[in-house]
């Protein structure tokens, strides 16, 4: 169902989302936390998911921390202030959008024609 | 659970799909892991749940990854990008200058130091503020300071300005504060990158090119000046350069790959940093310690990296490195009039470089043995009739 266009688009959006609900998340927990909340429509691939987090980094908006979990080297990543700013900012505008995408995609109620005048 | 060996296993896979960023293979072998085990805790072998995984992944997927990564990071530093371009650039030009004795040669040569102390100011500024979360800022500060130093040093003795001296000193305090203090957070935070490693791993393929145009102009020089019967002046300003450059990328990448995993280790990459730095001192230090300095470098440097690079050419690397200690013995004791021989001679150097040269083939896709080879060719070159 999910189309890779639509997450493409939404995609900043949903891991600024995540991250502001929680202290802090590491790459595979998003991508769970992703498919538990859609039901599974959602599966993010990591080409989708690493490349954003990067440059969500690299714009200010993330910090990261690495710990040593079994062995092997986990990046956690957190919001930073501004971070906090923009998710608020842009979970209203992507509510608003999907709100007036509603109405656009509702059905259109068809005038009723009046044929008594033939 | 996926055991060690497994882990093993995942981290081949994602070195044959040619993923070289160390902090996206490292995140990426952590996210493998992780939905193999989950796949494992429902009830699958871990072959079964590995093959699942893979088989999810497109081909060339990380490849892919790895350069919309790379682009993504890399706008960040475009400024530092075009000065170190500008810095080769005006490095080859000034040398070109002063090889034709055309005016204004050491002025460009002033302004390629000074293009470079831009380049690395302004990277290590944007990676400290875009990374103000990181462990070590101090220490990457300290680092590129007591580099910046280093060129102010050698600028001063092309001018043969006074004050070089004491430039160098703070240089050489810069540099052994900053391998101090990584050695210091490494032993306390072990596995957390610090800052100057993880900005390290982001420019370490373009610094080995910068190493790389460097030696090859340093070479060039000492070619054409033994030819033309010229000074060696460039060449061995670009030689000690390099050999600095090259020291530095090999320090910093051992502290990458190896620290993290043995405390004995980080103590002789340390031990390697303060015989690399001390020797710039040349005017305090006579050169029988010098000379000893240099030996300890060669010989535990080219252990760790024959440790860290678990590479199918080891031998091929202790053939070679155990070569270049020879040679280096040889000459040092000529130049300490305790040999009579004469290592100057041409007939003597032209088979030693060609067998100098064969390493670059053999060790290209190493980059620990490559950068370590780099270093022992340049100094090679310059221990040619050397002018300083």
């Amino acid at each position: 169902m999910s189309s890779k266009e639509f997450i493409r688009g939404t995609l900043k959006t949903i891991i600024l989302k995540l991250l502001a609900e929680n202290k802090q998340l590491y790459g595979y927990e998003i991508s769970q936390r992703v498919a538990e909340l859609s039901g599974e429509e959602i599966q993010l691939t990591y080409g989708a998911l690493y490349p954003v987090l990067y440059k969500l980094e690299s714009e200010g908006l993330l910090v990261t921390n690495s710990e040593i979990v079994d062995n092997r080297v986990r990046k956690y990543y957190s919001l930073t202030k501004k971070g906090h700013e923009l998710a608020k900012e842009k979970v209203s505008e992507l509510q608003k959008f999907t709100e007036i995408l509603k109405n656009i995609l509702a059905p259109i109620p068809q005038p009723k024609m009046n044929l008594s005048g033939l | 659970m996926s055991t060690k060996l497994d882990i093993g296993k995942i981290e081949i896979f994602l070195d044959h799909q040619g993923l070289s960023f160390k902090p996206l293979k490292a995140e990426l072998l952590d996210h493998l892991v992780s939905d193999v085990e989950r796949r494992m805790m429902q009830g699958e072998t871990f072959e079964i749940a590995w093959n699942q995984v893979k088989d999810e992944i497109p081909s060339n997927h990380f490849k892919t990854i790895q350069q919309q990564t790379m682009e993504t990071i890399d706008s960040r530093f475009r400024i530092s990008r075009i000065f170190s371009n500008l810095f080769l650039a005006l490095m080859i030009m000034g040398s070109l200058f002063k090889f034709f004795h055309l005016p204004g040669a050491g002025i460009i040569l002033l302004v390629s130091f000074g293009a470079l102390a831009i380049s690395l100011l302004s990277g290590s500024l944007s990676g400290l503020i875009v990374n103000r979360g990181k462990r070590g800022g101090v220490w990457l500060v300290s680092m590129v300071l007591g580099v910046l130093f280093l060129l102010t040093a050698y600028c001063f003795r092309i001018l043969h300005l006074p004050g070089a001296n004491l430039a160098a000193l703070v240089a050489v305090g810069l540099l052994l504060v900053s391998v101090l203090g990584i050695t210091l957070s490494i032993q306390k935070h072990a596995g957390d990158e610090s800052l100057l490693t993880f900005l390290h791993s982001k420019y370490a393929t373009s610094i080995q090119r910068a190493l790389i145009v460097l030696l090859s102009v340093g070479v060039l020089f000492k070619v054409l000046a033994t030819v033309k019967g010229n000074d060696f002046f460039v060449g061995d300003i670009t030689l000690i350069l390099l050999i600095y450059g090259a020291g530095i990328q090999l320090l910093l990448f051992l502290f990458q790959s190896i620290a993290n995993n043995s405390q004995r280790n980080i103590l002789l990459v340390a031990i390697c940093a303060v015989c690399l730095f001390l020797p710039i001192l040349n005017f305090y230090l006579p050169f029988t310690t010098r000379f000893v300095l240099a030996l300890i470098f060669y010989l535990l440097a080219g252990y760790l990296v024959y440790q860290a690079a678990s590479s199918a050419n080891g031998t091929f690397f202790l053939l070679f490195a155990g070569f270049n200690i020879v040679h280096f013995v040889g000459w040092s004791l000529m130049k300490m009039e305790v040999l009579g021989a004469d290592m100057q001679n041409l007939l003597y150097n032209i088979p030693v470089a060609i067998i100098f040269t064969i390493p670059f083939w053999i060790f290209r896709k190493n980059k620990l043995m490559l950068t370590y080879w780099i270093l022992i060719f340049g100094a090679f070159a310059l221990q040619f009739t050397q002018s300083i």
